[in-house]
């Protein structure tokens, strides 16, 4: 499969948040303001790329060559959970204004489950190195753009006339229903 | 060194713990796990060979790219020892996810004998069908290998020597990915399974 | 504390989760297996019932060993605790329910990371005593099976017209394909909150209604 295929899949036909599921809980909490949406994204996809290529490179050179796969879930937890607090590290080392904008996000992706789903979807389908790589970075741009679009309704609607029982997490969650709706006139785009 | 220790015990501690539970665990559980994935790949196998007495697997080298790669065929033989057909694997994209399949074939490569769904995560109601509707399976039963199978989506769905598979309502695009999983596979396989079919029949004659 | 306020503090900890203060419907936890695996009743409850496990396990595991957590080692210890549950549930599936291993498939190892199990550790089982984690474990694990259930119940129903895969509407009933794709799971989860708010705010204001 071309690696523009397994993008273009991942991003948008498989997009995480609409068809899989993933990463709903930042994708209800974070997604209030669109600049906050946008440096979540970001920080998702940031991650996601390094643990897609991380856990590849574990799982396949270590685990799989030791029969260690019943081992994967805790190696992979572990390797995201280092993932993230050596990026939390290093940008406030060295990258002041980039931790600034977005390393408050930081601490939460490790419980972020789009992170450890797409690396284990990415076991799943058998992909090679190259395609997880661009797997890791399409399902995080795919997931920025769901967030931000949320974000980007959820602004409006704080000025429409919500039926009082809807408010809040109710009607965040029929608008979810709604733009997945939308989302899936990309199904069986990518065959 | 014994700071180090007085930080970190109970990680190693537990780490230790926890690695021996998980390495009991699974020890004592592996054998039924890959019992469970060997009799689905059987109920398989027997569905679509259900006249062989029994099933050998082979291991050929299938052409893929520039490359080969090395597949699994199985070959069933009738209890006279006279091959009844080869299954074997075709993997690809379905309408959202990977769709596995066994295709089998009689021992010409002429006609299916039919497939079974090994893995398949389709929509639910619509596309979810390949697995269980016995009328969708059932069109690929004596339909000719060549020319390769199209989906129409209307038509008599009882009527199976054709080529024309109708599709499951409201899941066209699933049912054109299981024809063109089909095909595509069948390019690549054909030669080595009938290279391997014209050997098959040696052996089974001396025993 | 005595004896008897422990186990009464247990109790009242194990309702409470159950339903007022249910991990999917009032805090919004763990919402991802929650929309994933509700389109039929049978992987809902599987799934509801192997979080159960994890959770009462961890919690057992982290009160057994709260008094030797180190703050930065503490969200570590809590991460390694349930991963090596969730494995073991995942295998456990794999072997004696092939089936539902596989309906259920990456959402069981995502049991990892759902925020619910996490709190817990961090919120209860750190700091009480083992038989009040425990129960905590219990209530919050079935509460989230309830919840689970509930959702997975008009969603099978409405979208196939069956129970538990067993028929319960007329077979005139065009189901709702919409109820079994993923906008379905946001649409009931969304009007579901909404009606369980509208409930509660109708019973906090009494005297009005009278």
């Amino acid at each position: 499969m071309s690696l523009i295929v397994i993008f273009l899949s991942i991003a948008l036909v498989n997009n995480l948040v609409f068809m899989k599921f993933l990463g709903i809980c930042p994708y209800l909490g974070v997604s209030k303001k669109t600049d906050m949406a946008f440096g979540m994204g970001l920080a998702v996809t940031f991650v996601l790329t390094l643990s897609a290529t991380m856990t590849w490179i574990i799982n396949n050179l270590v685990l799989v060559p030791l029969n260690l796969e019943f081992t994967k879930y805790i190696a992979f937890i572990l390797v995201i959970a280092s993932m993230v607090q050596l990026v939390e590290m290093y940008l406030r080392k060295f990258y002041k204004a980039l931790y600034q904008s977005f390393g408050i996000f930081l601490p939460l992706i490790t419980t972020n489950c789009a992170i450890l789903g797409t690396c284990l979807f990415i076991d799943l389908w058998g992909y090679n190195f190259m395609e997880a790589v661009v797997a890791g970075f399409g399902g995080g741009l795919g997931f920025t753009l769901a967030i931000c679009i949320m974000a980007g309704i959820r602004e409006q609607l704080e000025l429409a006339d919500v039926p009082r029982a809807l408010e809040g997490a109710g009607i965040t969650l029929v608008t979810a229903g709604i733009l997945t709706l939308a989302f899936m006139g990309f199904s069986g785009m990518v065959r | 060194m014994r700071n180090f220790l007085k930080l970190s015990w109970l990680v190693l501690l537990c780490a230790f713990v926890f690695g021996l539970l998980l390495a009991t665990v699974y020890t004592s559980w592996q054998p039924r796990i890959e019992a469970n994935r060997i009799a689905k790949l059987n109920r398989g196998i027997r569905s679509i060979l259900a006249d062989a007495d029994s099933i050998r697997a082979d291991t050929l080298q299938v052409a893929a790219g520039e490359v080969t790669e090395p597949a699994v065929v199985y070959a069933g033989f009738s209890t006279a020892g006279e091959p009844v057909g080869f299954v074997f694997h075709a993997e690809g994209t379905g309408f959202q996810d990977r769709i596995e399949l066994l295709v089998g074939v009689d021992p010409a490569f002429e006609r299916y004998r039919g497939i079974a769904v090994l893995f398949a995560a389709e929509t639910p109601g619509f596309g979810d069908a390949i697995r269980d509707s016995a009328i969708f399976k059932s069109q690929f039963v004596g339909a000719p290998v060549d020319p390769p199978l199209s989906v129409i989506k209307a038509g008599d769905r009882t009527k199976t020597d054709d080529p024309e598979i109708v599709s499951i309502t409201g899941a066209t695009i699933t049912s054109v990915s299981v024809t063109t999983i089909i095909n595509r596979r069948v390019e690549t396989i054909r030669t080595p399974v009938q290279e391997m079919a014209r050997g098959a029949k040696a052996p089974a004659e001396g025993t | 504390m005595s004896a008897r306020a422990t186990t009464s503090e247990a109790l009242t900890g194990f309702v409470k989760n159950l339903w007022a203060e249910n991990p999917v419907f009032r805090a919004l936890l763990g919402m991802c297996p929650t929309l994933a695996v509700t389109a039929a009743v049978k992987p809902a409850l599987t799934m509801g019932l192997a979080a159960t496990f994890v959770v009462v396990c961890a919690n057992t595991l982290v009160s057994i060993m709260r008094h030797a957590l180190t703050p930065h080692l503490r969200i570590l210890m809590f991460t390694l605790t349930i991963a090596v549950f969730v494995t073991i549930a995942d295998l456990f599936l794999k072997a004696f329910l092939p089936d539902m291993s596989e309906v259920l498939g990456p959402f069981v190892p995502l049991i990892i990371v759902n925020c619910m199990i996490i709190a817990r550790a961090e919120a209860c089982a750190s700091k009480k005593p083992l038989f009040t984690a425990v129960m905590d474990g219990f209530g919050i694990g079935f509460g989230f099976t309830i919840a689970l259930v509930m959702l997975a119940t008009i969603r099978e129903i409405l979208g196939g017209g069956t129970w538990f895969d067993f028929r319960v509407l007329p077979t005139w009933w065009v189901p709702w394909t919409i109820m079994k794709l993923p906008a379905g799971a946001f649409i009931t989860l969304g009007l579901m909150l909404a009606v369980i708010v509208h409930l509660q705010r109708r019973r906090q204001k009494p005297p009005q209604a009278a």
